[in-house]
């Protein structure tokens, strides 16, 4: 798999943290965070120009620096993590499958 | 009996805490910390009877690092104050990453009960968590909550008070870091238990041992503190030894373990895992966030809240004004009945009316505020505006979240200094404090627009005003700038921050937190607003002979003494004690200029001084008056809110000797361009 830095994963692309290049207390706090090694991370949102909003177990939604990110060494995954959408957009595509 | 409260942020952990306490809160802060501490008695009902039980709620952190003060302030206060029971406050539907403090908590032996709030976002996840199995595995008594309805509170003070007596046994859980790590810990905690028993006692040789590995510097130093001969290349030798065996950092993979076992204990527990999925609130960042829409969206919320505050405010400041005017005649012919001596008639007046009266002026438009506020942080907009500003705000030294706190000074200083409490790292908050007073507060406007009514015409007037705003927001950036590089203890950390899901607040919330802020504002900025008023009226009225603020009064002779020190800005003895009055309140420089003057009303002043001064004087005048020392109001605020008088001096001092140099500046420009 690719190694590659999670700034350059994109929207929805889902890839699992290697490694922190960072000062050992900040890659301690991003760790514990939830960018331990071995945990995916997806791309949520990468509008913004400064900040991106990262997916991390799971659920919770963090918005940091890119120049941040772009230290954040992950393996990008194949497939990615397909998004499975609200319930709201579910019901509107059944519809549209029914007419 | 002490009850601590934990929990990472954005966990309903204030809301448990009110339901838990009801209203009667102490609000203050962390000793040494810009940290707000809060701590209440637990409800009545809930009580036993013998020792009542003190509820403290510790600051909302992911871990027990030392990385942020927060983070040190809640392990501390669980090793030094030894609560009875650490109630940890976690995320129903976001176990991982909330079971990490709580394993945290564990290692450190706390008596712990997880409180398992949001148990209705979990289950309308399709998670179904068994709370009796991971009670079993965390060796803790778990309760089940919704906080936000009221569910399981009363369950949470039965099971945490009957953990407290000691009637639910805990189950010390030790992490298993993995063999190669175990040998090292294994070998240094005996290092521990010989060479600094003391430590080891009140910690726990394994838990330093682990900390000792995580390289945490605060165990580390407390170590060498402790004994020399073992602190430095004996310590360091232990991690290297490990690092060498992983083949990555040691506190990586400490981390990683943990989280491991976390995983450990939620597969056997958690029937569904959380789906990957784009939730409702990524569909509204799309818009909140969106780089475009982003700013204006920003201003537009920002508009609302100002009109909301300042023209909801300005009907009921008027009742409250009016209010204060029946108190006083009150007091007045109360005082005339009783024949009581003219100077403490004056005094009581001055006490009581401009004192307190001043106080309570503020009082809806703070009000308001703080319920604006509460309502942008309980709706987690909050964090999406500092997420938008974060660009040009970092670009000036400051942080995304110090916009709002400076737009809010725009109305008045006092709780934009307050609003300063939302940013969470200590620079950035000391330093957005320090520029605050520079954006120049409605009562300053005030002074503006009537200077500039009276020594310029009308359609350059408001120019003038405009060139002052464009004044403060130069120096706005170059203070940030300036107090970046110069006074911020740590490097510039790189922004990360949890964006909460949107979440309609409850109605009790908004209130509580409006509440709570708005009676610190009023112990605090009381108190002292009301010593000054008393000290300010004393210096104005005497000796007895004095007219009141006339020269021979106490602040007229301080006025020819510091006169000198003005002169090279062209201000006269008059101009000087017009600033000391405003001090009290910038408004205040006005009507201080009509006993000076001995005109009675502003149309026949602004006259007057016209006579008196050039437009290029006036302008000099104006320019001291927006940035010179902010009005004791603020002072006592950032007394308050940085816990220091060093910090409330330095901003004293440093905004003072900025509107010399910017007033001389002025002055000997527009002398060259022959403004003069």
């Amino acid at each position: 798999m690719p190694r590659i830095s999670l700034r350059s994963l994109n929207e929805r692309e889902s890839g699992v943290i290697v490694k922190i290049n960072a000062e050992p207390p900040l890659r301690r706090h991003l760790t514990e965070l939830g960018f331990d090694p071995g945990s995916v991370v997806t791309v949520i949102n990468k509008g913004a120009s400064d900040l991106m909003v990262i997916q991390i177990k799971g659920c919770c939604r963090v918005a940091i620096d890119t120049g941040m990110a772009s230290e954040i060494i992950v393996e990008k995954m194949k497939a990615g993590i397909p998004p499975v959408q609200g319930r709201g957009m579910r019901r509107r595509r059944r519809g549209c499958s029914e007419r | 009996m002490v009850f601590a409260l934990a929990g990472n942020p954005n966990t309903g952990k204030s809301t448990v805490f009110n339901a838990l306490t009801g209203a009667h809160q102490k609000i203050g802060n962390w000793p040494g910390a810009t940290v707000e501490k809060k701590e209440g008695m637990l409800k009545k009902r809930y009580q036993k009877a013998k020792k009542p039980a003190k509820v403290v709620d510790l600051p909302g952190t992911y871990s027990l690092s030392a990385y942020t003060k927060e983070e040190l302030i809640a392990r501390d206060f669980v090793v030094h104050t030894k609560p009875d029971v650490v109630i940890d406050i976690i995320d129903a539907s976001n176990l991982e990453r909330n079971l990490y403090l709580a394993a945290q908590f564990k290692e450190l032996g706390a008596n712990l009960v997880i409180a398992l709030n949001m148990m209705d976002v979990a289950h309308r996840r399709g998670q179904k968590i068994d709370v009796k199995k991971l009670s079993e595995l965390l060796g803790c008594p778990v309760v089940p909550l919704v906080a936000d309805q009221g569910k399981g509170i009363d369950e949470l003070a039965e099971v945490s008070l009957l953990a407290a007596e000691g009637k639910i046994k805990q189950r010390p859980i030790s992490i298993n870091y993995g063999k190669d790590l175990e040998e090292e810990l294994e070998k240094l905690s005996k290092h521990i238990c010989q060479d600094i028993p003391a430590l080891a006692e009140k910690y726990g040789p394994r838990w330093l041992a682990v900390k000792i590995l995580e390289n945490d510097a605060d165990v580390i130093s407390k170590v060498c503190e402790e004994d020399k001969s073992i602190c430095g290349s004996g310590l360091e030798s232990f991690s290297k030894d490990a690092e060498e065996r992983l083949g990555e950092p040691v506190d990586i993979t400490i981390a990683s373990r943990r989280y491991g076992f976390i995983n450990g204990i939620i597969k056997s527990s958690l029937q569904k895992s959380p789906e990957e999925r784009i939730i409702r609130s990524d569909q509204i960042d799309r818009i909140i966030t969106n780089p475009l829409l982003g700013i204006p969206l920003f201003l537009l919320i920002m508009y609302a809240m100002f009109q909301l505050v300042f023209l909801l405010g300005e009907p009921l400041m008027l009742g409250v004004e009016a209010g204060i005017g029946a108190f006083a005649s009150v007091l007045v012919s109360l005082l005339h009945s009783v024949d009581s001596p003219p100077w403490f008639s004056e005094l009581l007046m001055v006490a009581l009316v401009e004192g307190v009266g001043n106080v309570l002026i503020f009082l809806p438009n703070i009000l308001l505020l703080f319920l604006a506020i509460a309502i942008l942080e309980d709706t987690g907009y909050m964090a999406r505006a500092a997420f938008v500003m974060n660009r040009a705000m970092q670009k000036i030294g400051l942080h995304g979240k110090s916009f709002i706190s400076l737009v809010l000074g725009f109305g008045c200083n006092v709780p934009a200094v307050m609003a300063a409490r939302t940013l969470k790292n200590e620079d950035d908050r000391l330093i957005t404090i320090l520029v605050n007073p520079l954006v120049p507060c409605a009562a300053r406007m005030e002074v503006f627009v009537f200077l500039a009514a009276a020594f310029f015409a009308p359609e350059a007037a408001g120019q003038v005003v405009f060139s002052l705003m464009l004044i403060s927001f130069i120096l706005i950036a170059a203070m940030g700038l300036l107090f970046r590089k110069s006074i911020a203890k740590q490097e510039k950390q790189p922004f990360v921050m949890e964006l909460p899901p949107y979440h309609v607040p409850t109605l009790k919330g908004l209130f509580m937190h409006m509440w709570q802020r708005t009676k610190v504002f009023v112990q605090k900025a009381g108190t002292f607003i009301f010593l000054v008023a008393i000290i300010m009226w004393f210096l104005a009225s005497y000796p007895q002979s004095a007219e009141y603020g006339g020269p021979e009064s106490y602040i007229g002779m301080a006025g020819h003494v510091i006169e000198p020190l003005f002169q090279p800005l062209g201000f006269d003895w008059r101009g000087t004690v017009a600033l000391i009055f405003g001090f009290l309140a910038k408004e205040v420089v006005i009507s201080a200029f009509g006993v000076l003057y001995g005109v009675a009303d502003d149309a026949s002043l602004g006259s007057t001084l016209a006579l008196a001064w050039t437009p290029l004087q006036a302008y000099v005048f104006m320019v001291f008056t927006l940035i010179y020392v902010p009005c004791f109001a603020t002072i006592a605020v950032i007394k308050q809110e940085t816990n220091s008088w060093k910090w409330a001096g330095f901003a004293i001092l440093y905004s003072t000797v900025l509107a010399w140099i910017a007033a001389f500046l002025v002055l000997h420009v527009g002398t060259a361009l022959g403004y003069g």
